[in-house]
């Protein structure tokens, strides 16, 4: 039974934890746009997955649509949404039992600019972020600069400077569990078992 | 082929849970003292194979181990999957807590199906074990993917297509599920054979 044990120990030790068993969803609002991206682990991403966007409090399915072959799905931010306030719940439904769900609060994209949807399937936001951004600073020159203008700049560029951080809460949401929680859980089972060794125990005389 | 929380309908989820209730019932009430410290080995087994992944295939699955269990605990594995499964709803967040029923009774119950049915392999010697092991792991797997699929027929995937999914995953789990099962078992008959439930003796017989 120890070597079992012992071998079990040592392939989740060598085994990089991938999990399967639990699918993962994050949303951000990029530049009036909202982007979901879908993963199971680090490198496997969700293809192909149903995404459903609803309104948060009405429960109303706004749009619908599937994950390209990395995992995202990206879409305007509807305009029932802005004007009702609500936030948006996104469901993610990867198959095989699996779904998950998020929600982008209201207050996130109230203040991102309205803007014509840019190339769907643009593979690096970065890029589509900083060509935004180069863009209205080079109209920036243009004297009588209105207060959205101005807007619009801030917006693109701290969406190109939160992307990394955005990047960094992301992973930290796809980690597995840790040392913590799994020898937690053995500690658990084996003091559940001792709790009904008790009762089970017959009294000595 | 954890279930995720609000995939199910109330109803699978109300049927999944009693079904689980009876089993763990049942489990408990066939298991004595002395067996309560290989259940709490088992179940830990069972909670921490399932971070065990094998990356052949396409589609890379976790190892479930839900044969191992039933071989060696007979109806108590239901009890034993039951806890760890909970466990692993709260501390990994792997499916939900409303789906535990289903889910243990999907993982349990062909566990238990397949030591009823190959007890009689199982308890003879020699090559008849190692075959009776290997099927006991291997087929609990299969059945696991069967029910988890019969469970999600009535979703907008529809039982074929889960099915064939879960089938095509579970493919090499099966396989190294029957191979970690007979070694399991062949070394636990050499150095502690009253441990198997299945092994001949008085409380084999007291057990059946």
């Amino acid at each position: 039974m120890r070597s079992v044990l012992m071998i079990l120990v040592f392939a989740l030790l060598v085994s990089s934890p991938a999990l399967a068993h639990r699918v993962n969803i994050f949303a951000y609002v990029e530049g009036g746009e909202v982007v979901v991206e879908c993963s199971f682990s680090k490198s496997k991403r969700v293809r192909h997955g149903h995404i459903e966007v609803r309104d948060a409090v009405s429960g109303e399915t706004l749009l619908q649509g599937t994950t390209d072959a990395e995992g995202l799905f990206r879409f305007p931010v509807p305009e029932q949404a802005r004007t009702s306030g609500s936030g948006l719940r996104i469901l993610l439904q990867a198959g095989e039992g699996h779904q998950n769900e998020w929600i982008v609060d209201a207050a996130e994209f109230l203040g991102a600019p309205i803007t014509a949807a840019p190339a769907p399937s643009a593979p690096q936001s970065d890029t589509a972020a900083g060509s935004v951004s180069g863009g209205n600073v080079a109209a920036s020159h243009v004297p009588g600069l209105t207060r959205s203008d101005v807007e619009e700049v801030v917006a693109a560029a701290l969406d190109a400077k939160l992307a990394p951080i955005q990047r960094e809460l992301r992973e930290q949401g796809l980690k597995g569990p840790g040392v913590q929680e799994i020898v937690g859980g053995i500690g658990w089972i084996f003091g559940l078992i001792g709790v009904a060794a008790y009762f089970k125990s017959r009294p000595r005389v | 082929m954890h279930i995720s929380e609000g995939v199910l309908s109330a109803a699978i989820l109300g049927l999944g849970a009693a079904l689980t209730v009876c089993g763990t019932a049942i489990g408990l009430r066939r298991l004595d003292y002395d067996r309560l410290m290989t259940v709490a080995i088992l179940a830990a087994a069972f909670f921490v194979g399932s971070l065990i992944h094998i990356p052949i295939g396409p589609a890379s699955a976790h190892l479930i181990l839900n044969g191992l269990l039933g071989a060696i605990l007979g109806w108590a594995a239901f009890p034993a999957i039951l806890v760890a499964l909970m466990l692993q709803s709260v501390l990994f967040q792997y499916g939900g807590f409303t789906v535990i029923g289903v889910n243990a009774f999907n993982m349990a119950f062909p566990a238990v199906l397949c030591f009823l049915l190959l007890r009689p392999l199982l308890s003879r010697p020699g090559r008849m074990r190692t075959a009776g092991a290997f099927c006991c792991g291997a087929l609990s797997v299969a059945g696991a993917a069967l029910l988890t699929a019969v469970s999600l027929a009535w979703t907008d995937q529809g039982f074929l297509q889960a099915a064939r999914l879960l089938f095509l995953a579970h493919v090499p789990v099966m396989v190294v599920e029957g191979i970690v099962t007979v070694l399991a078992v062949s070394f636990l008959y050499k150095v502690r054979p009253e441990l198997l439930l299945f092994a001949a003796g008085p409380e084999g017989g007291r057990h059946a």
